[in-house]
């Protein structure tokens, strides 16, 4: 059975944040913005988008006198991660097929 | 095509966010030798009497609470052992490990403390639980760049 996109997955930026929790337990604020590359404003909105749509749990800890963000992918967004990113590689690998196909006909 | 495009984009963002993501994810030998502590020090606590098996157990109890509250702190992420890919091989073979050594102070150790069996088996419970760590990092990095997910 092919795998399909999944809506909240599509922007790429919610995809980002979505691989790197999936190779950590959980990942603090910062540290997700300076790996995805974006501002704190973009991050703050998407990981929010991800969070509604119950992919990510998001929790509030005081360190050094500050609230710090920490994100985890519940199991719900890690089954959607893994279906999205397979069902991007197999729309390519199809695509690349079908030109090969054309290519030597 | 814009839907092709738009896919390979997408992928090609997931690749370099995982770059990105295994260039972060490197921890200092201190950290693998940490961890290898914490595991001879829980088989450790197998083979000595009673009170000092509970002191070491609260040691390791302790040692695991400092190593996940810094890793929080100074990386930002907290990433336990147990992870999709390759990386089960190495937990395998740490487990293994683990449990051969248990065996053996369970069964050879016969005067605790004082027994040279004791401390060889700790001695290489600490070295091979440490290289082991090592060699999980480098898988689990190379895990990510892959893509495996």
């Amino acid at each position: 059975m092919s795998a399909v996109l999944d809506d909240v997955l599509n922007p790429p930026v919610r995809l980002q944040i979505a691989a790197i929790l999936a190779r950590a337990n959980e990942a603090e604020f910062a540290i997700i913005r300076d790996i995805v590359e974006v501002s704190d404003s973009v991050l703050s909105k998407h990981l929010s988008a991800l969070a509604e749509a119950g992919y990510v749990s998001i929790k509030k800890v005081p360190r050094d006198g500050r609230q710090r963000t920490w994100a985890a992918l519940t199991a719900e967004g890690r089954r959607a991660f893994r279906q999205h990113a397979r069902a991007l590689q197999e729309m390519i690998s199809a695509a690349d097929r079908k030109f090969s196909d054309i290519a030597t006909t | 095509m814009s839907r092709i495009n738009d896919s390979k984009a997408a992928l090609a963002a997931l690749d370099a966010t995982n770059d990105r993501l295994a260039n972060h994810m490197t921890w200092p030998l201190w950290r693998h030798m940490a961890g290898g502590m914490l595991m001879t020090v829980i088989i450790a606590a197998a083979a000595l009497p009673p009170a000092f098996a509970a002191a070491a157990m609260i040691t390791a109890m302790v040692l695991a609470t400092v190593i996940v509250r810094d890793d929080k702190k100074r990386y930002g992420m907290f990433v336990s052992g147990y992870q999709r890919g390759r990386t089960g091989w190495v937990v395998a073979a740490i487990i293994v490990l683990a449990l051969t050594a248990l065996f053996v102070v369970l069964t050879q150790v016969r005067s605790g403390a004082r027994d040279p069996v004791f401390w060889v088996t700790l001695v290489v419970m600490f070295a091979g639980t440490s290289i082991l760590s090592l060699v999980w990092e480098r898988v689990y990095r190379k895990d990510i760049r892959e893509r495996l997910v």
